[in-house]
């Protein structure tokens, strides 16, 4: 449990060492939330509060952003500073290594993301249990974001690759989802593919919070994805620990 | 025997910079893939799908027209933003500084690599902007020409701006950040993707002096035929002028020395 726990203050570490960006994440968020938000809900009306309908994907984005530096700093260790060989002789097994490092990735985004989920809660009126409902959200969330951004990083030999798999995510998470449109409006290949997304029952999980109860229908497509993602990223980990 | 000196003139100079850069772009053919797919989305999914949602409550306003000229700005934009990664990375590798030590002074190596950001960033969205002028049923030629310049001048902005941000910035996992954020912030708060009528008041001062609004509002003259002035001319003019002029300067001060992080 100890070397678990090592692994994981580590990571906390390194992504805590330069608190300027998760301050730019934040402003990333306010951006998303504060003026597309508001502009597209003012040219929106006639489905509800469009406000409160798109204020949650904000929130999602800024954790797969956060969630993707997890893949980045697995990137950097075996790309840019050769660390990787040496990290893999310590005395973890790597099984472990893979295993921690994804949680902590999953903890890193919650915590990273805990203000903007905050800022929906108040805006949604949560009760103190239901926010909470919306952290575990977030964390689940950030574990399929997490197994994609390890699998790029493991496979990644150039930053250009990685970056460009980073915003291929990006976009299929936004737009083929139901993070800026409601189900009934989606041509019916859009429905299919935005199905196999975790954005879209992470969005629409948090939205259900609205009625003041938790809505376990969407709330569990959204942790069989995180799970096949996060062991797949836990697979492509492995893989990329032997030589 | 006396040695021969070959100086370059500075326009062979300037050309040796940007056709420098445009190999670069080509040698990252991800890049071009992700964002021509990334615009076609933009287009055909979501514009498409938002303009749904808005005709029931704006009737007569098509929001794919107007969000198609956004689009091509935005991307113009993102691809200029490109420009700064790539000096980081020259930096990071070290090999700024022997670029540096080429026989032509900084100012010009400055004004080179804006440039080639701006014509690779052109090149790469001329097709798109076709698209756009088809799909909103535009043909002029002076009219298209005129969205191509517009487009330029924007580009050789953005580019300056990127690379002072690439400068000043030391840290890689900052750079990232830091560059993604002045991407968003830039095409956010402007008219590239909603109308300034739309935007939050408190905002709607800032965003109708963006240039990335201007060069929105001067393309969506042309092709589409709305609204607009010579003071949007002027800002995107003086946003040229400023970046190129006040950064670069600044930028000097921070070329040489200083170690990455």
């Amino acid at each position: 449990m100890n070397r678990v726990l090592t692994v994981i203050e580590r990571d906390f570490r390194i992504f805590f060492a330069d608190r300027f960006l998760l301050v730019i994440m934040f402003v990333n968020f306010t951006i998303d939330l504060g003026v597309s938000g508001l502009s597209l809900s003012a040219m929106i009306k006639g489905y509800g509060d469009y406000f409160l309908y798109i204020a949650p994907g904000a929130n999602l984005i800024t954790a797969t952003v956060a969630s993707f530096q997890s893949g980045r700093d697995i990137w950097r260790e075996r790309i840019i500073q050769d660390t990787h060989t040496y990290l893999l002789t310590l005395p973890v097994p790597k099984p472990m290594v893979a295993a921690s490092r994804l949680f902590s990735g999953m903890l890193r985004t919650t915590m990273t993301t805990l203000p903007g989920t905050a800022v929906i809660a108040l805006l949604y009126h949560l009760s103190f249990p239901l926010s909470l409902v919306g952290v575990l959200i977030m964390l689940v969330y950030s574990g399929a974001v997490c197994g994609l951004s390890v699998i790029a990083a493991s496979m990644s030999s150039s930053l250009e690759l990685f970056t460009t798999v980073r915003s291929t995510v990006q976009v299929y998470l936004s737009f083929f989802s139901t993070q800026f449109y409601p189900t009934s409006i989606l041509p019916p290949v859009v429905t299919d593919v935005s199905n196999f997304n975790p954005m879209t029952w992470a969005v629409e999980s948090f939205r259900a919070l609205q009625t003041g109860s938790v809505d376990v229908g969407l709330f569990l497509p959204l942790v069989g994805l995180s799970a096949c993602l996060l062991g797949a990223g836990f697979v492509f980990y492995r893989r990329a620990m032997e030589f | 025997m006396k040695a021969q000196r070959h100086e370059l003139s500075p326009l062979s100079v300037i050309w040796l910079l940007v056709e420098r850069d445009l190999r670069t772009l080509v040698k990252s053919p991800w890049i071009l893939i992700n964002r021509t797919v990334f615009f076609v989305i933009q287009l055909f999914v979501f514009a498409v799908l938002v303009n749904k949602l808005v005709a029931s409550t704006i009737p007569g306003f098509n929001y794919f027209d107007f969000y198609s000229v956004g689009a091509v700005v935005s991307t113009i934009t993102s691809i200029a933003f490109i420009i700064g990664a790539d000096l980081f990375e020259e930096e990071e590798m070290g090999l700024l500084d022997y670029l540096l030590s080429l026989p032509f002074g900084h100012s010009l190596f400055v004004f080179g690599r804006a440039l080639g950001g701006a014509v690779r960033g052109l090149i790469y969205t001329a097709p798109m902007m076709l698209l756009v002028a088809f799909i909103d049923g535009y043909w002029s030629p002076a009219g298209i020409l005129g969205s191509y310049v517009v487009l330029f001048v924007l580009a050789t902005g953005i580019s300056g701006l990127s690379i002072t941000l690439a400068m000043v910035i030391r840290s890689e996992n900052r750079f990232d950040v830091v560059i993604a954020m002045a991407e968003l912030a830039t095409v956010r708060v402007s008219a590239a993707i909603y109308p300034l009528y739309y935007i939050p008041q408190a905002l709607q001062p800032i965003a109708a002096y963006s240039p990335v609004t201007s060069a929105s509002d001067l393309i969506r003259w042309a092709i589409l035929g709305n609204a607009s002035g010579v003071g949007n001319l002027v800002i995107l003019v003086l946003f040229v002028a400023i970046f190129f002029g006040l950064g670069s300067a600044f930028l000097f001060k921070r070329l040489e020395g200083g170690r990455f992080e």
